[in-house]
């Protein structure tokens, strides 16, 4: 709780059109020292962002009007502020197109507040940051990706050219989901996904079997299941 | 109508005697192939061919089938040469309302319908068109080949009934299942989180904190649960209507095991859970995410039926031109006779239903298995606890555009 009075009245969108989730999403944020704006339709969301600026959006993906993918595009069209997309939607391929459309994170419902909490302090962190990361410790792990020198418990690790670009990638964007595809496009240029998914699988198992201490239960490199995977730098 | 009719068409009637009885052998043998046939009809469409065959080969008339469907008469089967007109269907009707043969004569053509009787009243009428006399000995044969046709459309309408009413009732029954099972898998978490927040509101001052913590644990707990339940169901659904689209991508299946394990979370965390993986294992075709959830609902039940000190096992493995992978536990086991059932719906082993779930896990592993054209069975584990091995094929089934790359 400390944690997040820390982005001293951060200012939070949410965007539902269930007024049971905005008042619980408005009592709950509110305790921890957010500021909250709300809209009910993908129109109102589009204009309160106009209007009131906020950190960070928080949107539902089943509005009356617009579908929140297409929400979600035309932000894009104009602004960076981050996105974390709040849906009953399960299935991957809603995750994907979100994710593709610009939006920064995925959260089902439903959802613990911690687990929210917890997006919204990566988003606000993302939105705050002005340089990208090249540098970070993260439990027995260390990475220096502008002199190259990568470490698990202060041992040098070797990577090949394919894993430091991919490692890279992740760590520009920590503790944000991935899509397949747009590691993919970062890493390879994206000739034939297929061949390309082949590759990403393979580099990944790579690069856990140097980085994790146990790779069946990664703490770093996180699998979402059907989507991507997220960088935990956490 | 009915005595001017018999005699009404002399000129024809020597030619016709000749005519029937050098045909009479052949129409002995039509009729014949006739009540042959018919009890192997399975319908009524397929009936009306071996009529159609039988009757135009002895008799060569045009003929037509009358049926009362739904209260009304309609025509099932007409022979090129007849097409019955509204008259012709309101002779039909007077025919069947009478139970009696209705002569009629059309454009100078004798028109005869045939009522069809049957042990449960007339179900249609047999209509022949002729331009001659119809000798005595001819008809008899025609009315035996009516009350062929009777009979047989009597039967198989009575099939019909009898199949439709085994699919309804089949349906009923298993929908009535399924009702009372979500019925008492959703009402129990609902009592505990319904009852612990009525606490929370109405008795907040005389609720110490402990008891506080427990509460709001207990109706979170029991919310899990019912999204889990929720998940089975959507899933359930998916699967039998066939939407559910299996991807076929080289996985790796440390990574799918580790995702499992990944959203079991907590559950997960709180057991110890052994995990053995053969380091030749190649990457091997599948939907990532279907078979997480395949193994997620193995290791859930896994830790829901063993001892919580006792560990649960992951071990995957190659096979012949596949990879096994099996869950074991330490738990009380399943018993032999009950193996091979657990898989189908609501089956729960005669388990106790206090460790929650609806028994549809195992019956969505089965169906997310034959999906990828894999195989699952369980073994019981000597000396206690049960194993559940599933096999996926290395080469992707069913994908003969995809090219692997190895």
């Amino acid at each position: 709780m400390n944690d997040s009075m820390t982005h001293n009245a951060a200012r939070i969108l949410v965007v539902d059109d269930e007024q049971a989730i905005r008042r619980y999403l408005r009592v709950s944020l509110a305790a921890h020292g957010y500021e909250l704006f709300e809209a009910a339709t993908g129109h109102d969301a589009i204009q309160q962002t106009r209007i009131s600026h906020p950190d960070v959006i928080i949107l539902d993906l089943g509005l009356p009007d617009l579908d929140g993918v297409d929400v979600t595009r035309s932000l894009r069209e104009w602004t960076e502020t981050p996105i974390v997309i709040l849906s009953v939607r399960d299935q991957e391929c809603y995750k994907i197109a979100a994710l593709d459309a610009g939006a920064d994170d995925y959260l089902t419902k439903p959802f613990g507040t911690g687990e929210l909490l917890a997006r919204i302090r990566v988003a606000l962190r993302r939105s705050s940051r002005t340089e990208t990361t090249t540098a970070f410790i993260a439990g027995d792990l260390s990475v220096d990706l502008a002199n190259r020198n990568i470490r698990v418990r202060d041992e040098a690790v070797q990577l090949t050219p394919t894993e430091f670009e991919l490692l890279k990638v992740l760590v520009r964007y920590p503790d944000r989901v991935l899509t397949h595809r747009q590691i993919i496009r970062e890493v390879w240029g994206g000739a034939s996904y297929e061949d390309e998914m082949h590759l990403l699988r393979v580099n990944i198992s790579n690069l856990r079997r140097k980085l994790e201490a146990d790779a069946t239960r990664p703490r770093h490199i996180v699998t979402e299941p059907g989507v991507g995977y997220r960088m935990r730098t956490g | 109508m009915k005595a001017a009719g018999a005699f009404g068409f002399a000129a024809g009637a020597a030619a016709a005697l000749i005519l029937s009885n050098r045909n009479r052998a052949c129409r002995c043998v039509g009729l014949r192939r006739l009540i042959d046939e018919l009890p192997d009809c399975r319908s009524i469409d397929e009936m009306l061919e071996v009529v159609d065959r039988a009757f135009t080969g002895a008799f060569g008339f045009p003929f037509a089938v009358l049926l009362m469907e739904r209260d009304a008469v309609r025509v099932r089967y007409h022979s090129p040469a007849f097409v019955p007109d509204a008259d012709d269907l309101a002779t039909g009707a007077r025919s069947i309302r009478t139970g009696d043969v209705v002569f009629g004569v059309r454009d100078g053509q004798a028109r005869y319908f045939i009522a069809l009787r049957t042990a449960r009243g007339v179900v249609g009428s047999f209509a022949l068109a002729s331009d001659r006399k119809i000798h005595k000995k001819e008809w008899a044969l025609i009315r035996s080949f009516a009350n062929q046709v009777a009979l047989s459309v009597f039967r198989t309408r009575l099939q019909d009934q009898a199949q439709q009413a085994r699919a309804l009732s089949k349906a009923d029954r298993f929908q009535k299942t399924l009702l009372d099972s979500i019925a008492h898998n959703v009402r129990t978490p609902l009592a505990s989180i319904i009852g612990s927040l009525s606490s929370l509101q109405e008795d907040a001052a005389v609720l110490n904190g402990e008891i506080r913590r427990e509460l709001v644990e207990t109706a979170r707990q029991e919310a899990e649960r019912l999204h889990r339940l929720l998940r089975n169901l959507l899933d359930l659904s998916r699967l039998e209507s066939g939407s559910v689209q299996v991807r076929s991508d080289p996985c790796e299946i440390q990574d799918v095991i580790g995702a499992a394990l990944e959203q079991l979370g907590t559950a997960a965390r709180s057991r110890h859970v052994e995990i053995s993986i053969d380091p030749t294992l190649p990457l091997v075709p599948m939907d990532f995410v279907l078979i997480v959830q395949v193994i997620v609902n193995l290791l859930d039940n896994a830790f829901k039926y063993s001892p919580a000190d006792r560990p649960v096992m992951i071990e995957a493995r190659p096979a012949s031109h596949s990879v096994a992978i099996s869950v074991s536990d330490e738990g009380d086991g399943i018993p032999q006779e009950d193996l091979a059932s657990i898989f189908s719906k609501f089956n729960r082993a005669g388990r106790s239903t206090e460790a929650g779930g609806i028994g549809l896990g195992l019956s969505i592993c089965r169906g997310l298995i034959d999906a990828h054209q894999g195989a699952i069975a369980a073994v019981r584990r000597s000396p206690r606890g049960t194993t559940i091995t599933f096999t996926l094929p290395m080469q992707a089934a069913g994908n003969k555009n995809r090219t692997t790359h190895e």
